[in-house]
This record gives structure tokens, C-alpha cells and sequence, in this order.
């Protein structure tokens, strides 16, 4: 579930970097009931707005593996 | 760090939770929840057997067999029939991820995905299209119809390079990713059609649309085309157009890659029909209010 976020982290970019590990922050309150599944979709619909990634990097391979990797834990909302 | 999704205002009341974990986010492990798409993984039958092919082995992994089945798959649906102009569609988008350097593998699971997506159009209940206010603005270039098609073929070709049938170990990990959600429920289709409802195979629609239409919209000119305002349909009508292939392309989605560049046909059809006719799929309306229930 988590080595595509985990490769992000590890990507040494730290526009992505940062998100990744938010995504999985998210993912692990998620799973301690620390967020309802709304709140948690919100934050990691957010990680992923293009608008905000536009000023980021633009390393489309890294942005692909941040999109599909947030998408996955998405789908646990 | 620079930043923080938990310093927005609505959630500061979680943020210094948050901020103890910070140091251990490495270790987290997503456990499985009560949310229809991983019910569906989790209930994915093992070894099954289709036509004669076993698909999946005693653990639930994919076979050797599975990809020739999913070749087969896009095979027939090659051999689906579409009207002239859709035909010509088809053949902009291959022009246009050819131009953009698209990996040769890819570009026979996108012809098909380009196909369902003109099928969605032309054919079933709910034929036809209807027309959509336009919320952006095209490029000069792709003002003429046929570059328009190819325009947008070539902008989102850039995209898909990046992605489909890439060797780079990370590259198939972010497929694998990508693909998740549709190939669980398309095992499970094929397994047993009729234990996938329409929630589950909604939502795994709505997820895989949703993830392509925000990896699409790194493609200025793209998003410049569309506009905000069209984004959402844009997103129902491919999620419409995926749901309405399972009927013959499921198997063609079990293999992440073929499955990856069959969402990208589907997508590039879509986001030129949209950007160069501002028409959209009658199904996607629909899809607006009822999901795949509809269907």
C-alpha cells in the first residue's frame, strides 16, 4: 500500500517528500480514529491539488507515484 | 518542513496529534479498512479460473496466463466496430502518443482504450452525447479540429510517457498503485460478475478517474482547455466510460500496465472530445446523480 509513498520520501525531493509523508500521517490517523474518513479525504484531496503542486517540481514520474500513491489511501476513505 | 496540509484552519484542532507522529510516519502501516474497494480485494477469490485461463494462483497474485488474457481481452476489443469518425479519433490519439514518445507496448492498450471510450459514445442505452458550455480556452494551434485532437493527444502523450510500460522498477510500483483499484475489481469481476455491485464498482471508477484527471491536469494547455469548471464532468464522464468497458474489457484490466494505458486511451478520448467538440458521453449526467447504479 505504502511503497510507492515510501519510494516519494525517498526521492530526495522534498516538494513531494513532504506530501508523501503527510499522505501516510493521514493514513495512520485514519486507522487510529484520530480523523473521520471526511476530514482525512479533505487533507489528502489537498495534498494532491494540482494547483498547489504547480509551483513544485516538475518531475512527471514523481508526480505520478504522488498522485496514485495519495490515491491509494483515498480509497480507505 | 515547508508545508503542512494540518496547519489548514478547519483541522488545527488535530494538528498537535499529528505532530507526536511525525518521527515514526515511517513505520506506519495503512491496515485494511471498511471502505467497498478494499472489501473487494479482501474478498477477491484465489486461483481463479476464466475461459480455461488461470488468472490469479492459490495466493491471489497474477499467473503467466493472466497477461495473455488480458492481451486476448484487448484483442477483441480491437475488433469492436465504431463509426468512421470515431475511427479517425482513434487514429489521432495513436498519432499524437506516438508523437509524444508513449512506449510502443503501450500503444495497442491505448488504441482499445480509445475505442471504449468512442463505444461509450456511439453505443448502448444511453448512445450519444450532449453538449457542454465551454469553461476554458483552446490554444491557437488547436483551434482547427483535427489538431485539436492531435494537440491534446500530444500534451497528454508527455503526460503518459512518464508512466506506461516504463522499466524503471519505481515507475511499474506507481503503475501497480495507479491501476490498484480497477484491478482488484476486475478480478472480481470476472470471478463472480454478479458479487460486484454497483458501489463498489462506482467507486472504484470514480477513484481511478479522479486519480488521472488530477495527474492530467499537470498538462497546462490541457487544463487551460477544459477549465476548472469542467474538471468534475470531465471526471464523470471517464468514470462512466470505464464502468461501461467491463462488460468487454475487464480482463484487459487486470494487468496493471495494459490496465494504466487502456485508462489512458479511455482519458485522451475523452479530455479531445471535450477540449475539441465540448460534447461529453449522455451517460456522464447520469453518472453525476446515480453513479454506476445507473448503469
Amino acid at each position: 500500500m505504502s511503497s510507492v509513498l515510501h519510494e516519494v520520501i525517498n526521492s530526495g525531493q522534498p516538494w513531494a517528500a513532504e506530501r508523501a509523508q503527510y499522505a501516510l500521517q493521514i493514513a495512520e490517523a485514519l486507522q487510529n480514529g484520530q480523523v473521520s474518513q471526511d476530514e482525512a479525504r479533505a487533507l489528502l484531496e489537498d495534498l494532491i491539488n494540482t494547483e498547489k503542486l504547480e509551483s513544485a517540481g516538475a518531475d512527471l514520474q514523481l508526480r505520478a507515484a504522488l498522485v496514485f500513491g495519495v490515491t491509494q489511501v483515498l480509497s480507505m476513505c | 518542513m515547508g508545508w503542512n496540509p494540518f496547519k489548514k484552519s478547519s483541522y488545527t484542532a488535530v494538528t498537535n496529534t499529528f505532530n507526536s507522529a511525525v518521527n515514526t510516519v515511517n513505520n506506519a502501516v495503512v491496515a485494511p479498512t471498511t471502505n467497498v474497494i478494499n472489501t473487494v480485494i479482501r474478498e477477491t477469490p484465489k486461483a481463479i479460473n476464466v475461459a480455461g485461463q488461470q488468472i490469479t494462483d492459490g495466493a491471489g497474485n497474477l499467473t503467466g496466463q493472466a497477461e495473455q488474457f488480458a492481451r486476448n481481452s484487448i484483442n477483441s476489443v480491437h475488433g469492436i466496430g465504431v463509426s468512421a469518425a470515431g475511427q479517425a479519433k482513434i487514429g489521432y490519439t495513436r498519432h499524437g502518443m506516438w508523437s509524444a514518445k508513449v512506449a510502443d507496448a503501450a500503444l495497442g492498450d491505448i488504441d482499445a482504450g480509445s475505442k471504449l471510450a468512442i463505444r461509450a459514445m456511439e453505443q448502448g442505452a444511453r448512445a450519444g452525447v450532449y453538449g457542454v458550455a465551454r469553461g476554458g480556452e483552446l490554444m491557437a494551434e488547436w483551434v482547427q479540429a483535427n489538431y485539436c485532437q492531435i494537440g491534446v493527444s500530444i500534451a497528454l502523450g508527455t503526460v503518459f510517457a512518464a508512466l506506461l510500460y516504463r522499466p524503471e522498477p519505481s515507475s511499474q510500483a506507481t503503475t501497480v498503485a495507479a491501476t490498484a483499484p480497477l484491478s482488484a475489481t476486475a478480478i472480481m469481476y470476472l470471478a463472480a460478475k454478479e458479487t460486484v455491485g454497483a458501489v463498489a464498482l462506482g467507486a472504484a471508477c470514480d477513484l481511478t478517474a479522479a486519480a488521472f484527471v488530477e495527474l492530467i491536469w499537470m498538462a497546462p494547455d490541457v487544463r487551460k482547455a477544459i477549465g476548472e469548471s469542467n474538471k468534475q464532468i470531465l471526471t464523470f464522464a471517464i468514470a462512466f466510460s470505464l464502468a461501461k468497458s467491463f462488460d468487454v474489457a475487464a480482463g484487459a484490466m487486470i494487468v496493471p500496465q495494459s490496465c494504466a494505458a487502456v485508462v489512458a486511451g479511455i482519458v485522451t478520448t475523452m479530455v479531445a472530445q471535450l477540449a475539441c467538440e465540448q460534447t461529453l458521453p449522455n451517460g456522464a449526467r447520469e453518472w453525476a446523480t446515480m453513479g454506476a447504479s445507473g448503469l
